[in-house]
This record gives C-alpha cells, sequence and structure tokens, in this order.
C-alpha cells in the first residue's frame, strides 16, 4: 500500500529522485553529540518557558483558575506558528543564491526542467526541516479535535451539539451542524500545513525577484516583519471580532460594500476585456483596458465611500465573519476553532457564524492551490536568462 | 529517522496538501467521528438525577403532574411509592376559609430533594425540588432539552440548600464597576445565577456557579474588551442546580414575561446585570 500511494505521488516527490535524496541527505545530522545535548535543553527550556508564558496568560497572571489546555496552549501555538512561517519564508527565500554559492545554478538551469525539479525539491524539502514544530502543531490540534468528541459524548447524553446549535441563525440540523463542525476542524489540521507551503512558496518567489546578494538581508527583514505584523493584525481583529467590539459593523460595511464593487469591476472588465479585444490590437489594447479598469476601481471606491448601508444584525456579521476568517488565515491558523468553549458563543453571537469553519476551509484550500502555482510561476522565472 | 520514515512524512504532506485526495478523507473521517460521538453520548446510561418526568400532560415529576394531580392523588402516590423519607412528609391540611395547602417532604431516593407542592382548590399549581445533593445542569438538560428561555444574573445571595457545597463564607455582594476599570487588581467572589426557561415556563431551573472573578473582568483594552472574559458567565454544564419548580400555569409565571430573553444558545453578552 505504501509503494502504491508513492506511487500517485509527482516525479520528484517519489523517494527515488535524485534531487529530492541530495536535498535531504542534507538534513543528516553530523553535529557532534554535546552539542545536540545541548541544543535539546534549549529547545526544551524554551518550550517550557512559552508554555509558562501561555498559562500566564490564560489565568491573567494567577488571577483566575485554570479553565482548559487550550485555553494554555493557545499563545504558545499562535507563536510557534508564525515562527514555523517565517521559517518556511527564510529556508526558501535564499534559494537561487545558496546554488549559485555551490556553483550549481547554471547546470540546473541547462538542465532539462532542472530549476523546475530544484525549486519543487526544496519547497518540498521544507516540511521535512520542520517536521518538529509542524508536528508539535499538527499533534495539538489532534488533541483539541480529541477533546471535543470526548465533550461531545459525555455532556448531556450527546445533545451538547444539539443545543450548542439550538436558537442560532441560521437554523441547520444536528447532521449539517456536524458536518459544518467536521468543516471546521479540517480547515484547523491542514492550515498550518498549508500556510508553510505558501510562505515557503512566497520565499521561493522572493529569491527569483531578489537575486542580489546584497539587498537579500533587507527584503528577508522586511518580508518577516510584514509576515509577523499581519498575524498580530488579523489576531487583534478575531479577539474583536469574538468580543462582539462595536465597530465590526462598521467593518461589515465595508466588506459588504469592497464584495459588491469586486463583482460589479469583475462583470464590467470582462465585457471590456471583449470589446476591447475586437476594436484593439497590441499595446493600444492593454493600455486602453488597464486605464478603464483603473477608471472602474478609482470611481467605484469614491462610490461606495458615500454609500450608507441600513444598519442591521447582518452587517455586524459580515464584519465579524470576516475578521474570525482573517485572524484563522494569517493569525492562529484556525486554533480558536478548536474549542466548543468559543465556537459554541460564536455560533450563537453571530448570524451565520457556524458558517465560518465552511469558509476558512475553502479559503485553506485556495491557499493550497495558489502556492502551487507561485512554486511554478517561480521556477519558470527562474528559467528565464538573467 | 531512517529513509522509509522520513519519506513517509512527506508523504503525509502531500497527501494533506493535495485536496482531491487529502480533502474527502479527512473530512469525512472527522463528520464520522462527530456522529458517533453524538450517538455513543446518547446511549450512555441516564444520570436523570432523579428527574423522571412520568407520563404527565405537561412536564411533571414522577407521577405528579402540576394542574392535574389532585392533593389526594399527590399524597396517596408519595405513600404507596415510598418517595418520602421517613419522618420528613408534612402536610399542611386547609382550614375551612383556606384555599391553598403545601405538602413538602423529603426524597428517599438519591439524589435527595427536599419537595415542597402547593396546591390551590386541592389541585396543584407548583411543585419545587431543592437539591440537597449535587445536581449539575448536565442532567437537567439531558431531561428537558434545550431551555425557551434563559439569563443570568450576578447575585449575592446562596441559596441555603447549597451552602455547603459552596464557599463556607457567602460571597461578599459584588459592587459593580460603574464603567471600564483600567488595571483592576484583585478579585472578589461572584455567584453567577442562571435562570432557565424550559416549554415556555412549565419548568423553571436556577442553577449557579461561585467563581472569583478579578475585576478586570471588567476592564476594557483592544487586546481584553469587556467580553473577553464572557467564558466567566457562560452557562455550562456544571453548575449547580439551586432549585426546579414545575408550573401548572403557564401564563402567570414568575419572571417569565414578554420581555424575557429567549434561549439564543450559549451567548456571550456580559457582564451580566446584578440579580434583583
Amino acid at each position: 500500500m505504501f509503494r502504491r500511494l508513492m506511487f500517485n505521488l509527482p516525479a520528484w516527490a517519489q523517494p527515488e529522485h535524485p534531487i529530492l535524496r541530495y536535498m535531504l541527505q542534507r538534513y543528516r545530522n553530523r553535529e557532534p553529540r554535546w552539542r545536540r545535548l545541548i541544543r535539546i535543553f534549549l529547545q526544551v527550556l524554551a518550550v517550557a518557558m512559552v508554555v509558562l508564558l501561555g498559562f500566564l496568560l490564560a489565568t491573567d497572571f494567577g488571577q483566575r483558575e485554570v479553565s482548559t489546555l487550550h485555553a494554555v496552549l493557545y499563545w504558545p501555538l499562535v507563536f510557534l506558528g508564525v515562527l514555523v512561517g517565517l521559517g518556511a519564508m527564510m529556508l526558501t527565500s535564499n534559494a537561487i543564491t545558496m546554488e549559485k554559492t555551490r556553483g550549481t545554478w547554471d547546470s540546473l538551469r541547462i538542465t532539462s526542467h532542472g530549476a523546475n525539479l530544484a525549486f519543487q525539491a526544496r519547497w518540498a524539502s521544507v516540511f521535512y526541516s520542520l517536521r518538529g514544530p509542524l508536528g508539535v502543531l499538527l499533534a495539538a490540534r489532534l488533541v483539541f479535535v480529541v477533546a471535543i468528541l470526548i465533550d461531545l459524548t459525555q455532556y448531556y447524553r450527546g445533545r451538547y451539539l444539539d443545543l450548542l446549535l439550538s436558537g442560532i441563525t441560521p437554523t441547520v440540523s444536528v447532521p449539517v451542524g456536524a458536518a459544518l463542525l467536521a468543516a471546521t476542524m479540517t480547515a484547523a489540521i491542514m492550515q498550518p500545513l498549508v500556510a508553510v507551503g505558501l510562505d515557503a512558496a512566497v520565499g521561493l518567489l522572493l529569491s527569483v525577484l531578489v537575486r542580489d546578494p546584497r539587498y537579500d538581508i533587507l527584503v528577508r527583514t522586511l518580508l518577516g516583519g510584514t509576515r509577523v505584523s499581519l498575524a498580530v493584525v488579523a489576531i487583534v481583529l478575531g479577539t474583536q471580532a469574538f468580543a462582539q467590539a462595536d465597530w465590526m459593523v462598521d467593518l461589515g460595511r465595508w466588506v459588504t460594500l469592497l464584495a459588491g464593487l469586486l463583482v460589479v469591476i469583475t462583470v464590467i472588465s470582462l465585457l471590456a476585456w471583449l470589446i476591447t479585444r475586437r476594436l484593439f490590437t497590441g499595446i493600444a489594447r492593454r493600455l486602453v483596458f488597464g486605464l478603464i479598469v483603473l477608471a472602474l476601481i478609482v470611481g467605484g471606491l469614491v462610490v461606495i465611500s458615500g454609500i450608507k448601508l441600513e444598519e442591521g444584525p447582518w452587517l455586524r456579521s459580515a464584519g465579524s465573519v470576516t475578521a474570525i476568517l482573517a485572524q484563522g488565515v494569517a493569525g492562529d491558523q484556525g486554533l480558536r476553532l478548536l474549542t466548543l468553549e468559543e465556537s459554541g458563543p460564536l455560533w450563537a453571537d453571530v448570524e451565520y457564524g457556524i458558517l465560518v469553519g465552511l469558509l476558512l476551509l475553502v479559503v485553506t484550500l485556495f491557499q493550497a492551490w495558489l502556492a502551487g502555482r507561485i512554486v511554478s510561476l517561480s521556477s519558470r522565472l527562474a528559467e528565464r536568462a538573467e | 529517522m531512517t529513509h522509509r520514515y522520513r519519506h513517509g512524512w512527506l508523504l503525509f504532506m502531500f497527501l494533506v496538501l493535495q485536496p482531491r485526495r487529502g480533502l474527502p478523507v479527512i473530512g469525512l473521517l472527522l463528520l464520522l467521528l462527530i456522529l458517533a460521538s453524538v450517538a455513543l453520548g446518547s446511549t450512555l446510561p441516564a444520570s436523570l438525577a432523579n428527574l423522571n418526568p412520568g407520563d404527565c400532560p405537561q412536564p411533571g415529576w414522577l407521577e405528579l403532574c402540576p394542574g392535574h394531580t389532585t392533593r389526594a392523588q399527590a399524597l396517596a402516590a408519595i405513600e404507596s411509592n415510598g418517595w418520602a423519607r421517613p419522618g420528613t412528609l408534612q402536610d399542611s391540611t386547609p382550614s375551612t376559609f383556606q384555599v391553598t395547602s403545601s405538602v413538602e417532604f423529603q426524597t428517599a431516593e438519591s439524589p435527595v430533594y427536599d419537595v415542597r407542592m402547593r396546591f390551590v382548590d386541592e389541585n396543584l399549581t407548583h411543585l419545587a425540588l431543592l437539591p440537597r445533593e449535587r445536581v449539575t445542569l448536565a442532567a437537567v438538560f439531558s431531561v428537558f432539552g434545550a431551555p425557551s428561555h434563559g439569563e443570568v444574573c450576578l447575585g449575592h445571595v446562596v441559596p441555603a440548600n447549597l451552602a455547603g457545597f459552596l464557599s463556607a463564607s457567602a460571597p461578599a455582594a459584588p459592587a459593580l464597576p460603574s464603567g471600564p476599570q483600567p488595571s483592576s487588581s484583585g478579585t472578589y467572589n461572584s455567584l453567577l445565577s442562571a435562570t432557565l426557561f424550559f416549554f415556555d415556563g412549565a419548568v423553571e431551573v436556577q442553577a449557579v456557579r461561585l467563581q472569583p472573578l478579578p475585576l478586570a473582568s471588567f476592564a476594557t483594552s483592544v487586546f481584553t474588551p469587556a467580553r473577553s472574559h464572557a467564558a466567566d458567565w457562560l452557562i455550562s454544564p456544571d453548575m449547580l442546580v439551586a432549585r426546579i419548580v414545575y408550573h401548572a400555569d403557564l401564563l402567570n409565571v414568575t419572571g417569565l414575561g414578554p420581555l424575557s430573553p429567549d434561549w439564543q444558545g450559549f451567548v456571550t453578552g456580559g457582564p451580566p446585570w446584578p440579580c434583583p
């Protein structure tokens, strides 16, 4: 069965492939025993300190009792997730530079699909390199999933899910609620892996776009800072949404208007493309089409800034769902949704909040697709003559 | 890490990252596990906490049906079934000019309840159960399902029948801050009281939870908005039931009116108001 599953993998992911074997052999541990022990000791110490910090945050620095394991491990796992994403980005952002340093880059480029295979293997090797922290993130999520299953079994004689679903909007049956909960769990389990894949792909793209070693460190620092800032903003958004902050209504208003604007621009742009194809050719066609789209965007933003939507629960829902989705994608990777103590009130407080997990799953699938496309784009750009 | 396990890890990565392969497997497996958990939970031995609803036209307790059981029938049922602990049955026979009477006793079976029944014109109008042992809200939900109405408040009077389970010292009457309290430190004991109505008022349940609440629960900031500690005042399955009251007249249930909040699930809201 193992061989049959391997048969379905791409060629560059097959264990016999020379480039992948070369990438993986580099990770064979060659450090002396004493250095390894010191490294392990420091890692264990760092983990203990982070978990202690998580415990202090969960108990408000000793002012309240510990409620759940999820509360204690939440912030350490979020911190680890952000570090893993940064690590994935940094591991691939110097792909070309490293190959050039070894003197293998020119050989790869002239080999048929050599650069492409090297990029794919490099991308795949990131998962191996980060297997430890990824394993911790996945194991923790599996523990939380099991905890949810235990709660569903032991409380209220199996009626806990029914009670959580009662009174929510929209009204859903228990099987549908179970399916949506399963979607939430699936998304939360897949998110760390997909996030690493996307971060690594972005790193590969960066390595192609910035080939001058003089700017390498600067760009990597900026990219890392941006990644961390995004995570912080996303988590703050989600926290405010869970707390039902009043400005979720304003966020909902802007999300609704921008979504409508996007639909209108897409439709008109498609029509404009069809028309300009017939009337213009070459650069003139692209110029006219570009001007039309630009005018649509600017004009659309001006128009929607003056629109006042009637306030209602749906506006708050739109804002809250968007903020929680942002938190799940760029912040905690769906971790906060892996406990019924958070999910349950979300379903009850936010209309259509029960759909957040399904939306997160859709976005996760999109991220996985995007990561693949970025890796392909990077390898195509890398193969072009410098 | 051997060569084989190393690639096994990679294989797992690719199975997950290839949605056509990984997603259906993981999603379907989780869905089956959730449904299995719900089904397994329904087969667990029922901890009905001696709250058997019996066979009444509207919710009742054992064979005592508010609005339908007469005083004589109630006394006969208590005696024939041996529900009352010996020496605890008290029957206030109504005088000529009284229309109300009461019957009280303590149950013999565990969990022990103080049972108080009120009769008007010989008909059972109210039946109250006051637990003398730990009865949690989980058992009530198991028997009655989802409530029709429910709200929480911050109380300061410990129900007498629960005094032995809660803190020996009655919680200090909480002087709720009038507004955001930045960087507040210290704690005070808060008695969270939940009043739930089932079947549109046919059954009223009061449950409590005593817990120390930091004053910072009421502080507001970007990272800890007022409702961020909402878990402190969520209705939870471990809350202790203080009393269960069965009403006969659904139109005149004290505490339930047109403005009573419908049960909307385990909502956050909060911090709750002081109990009236």
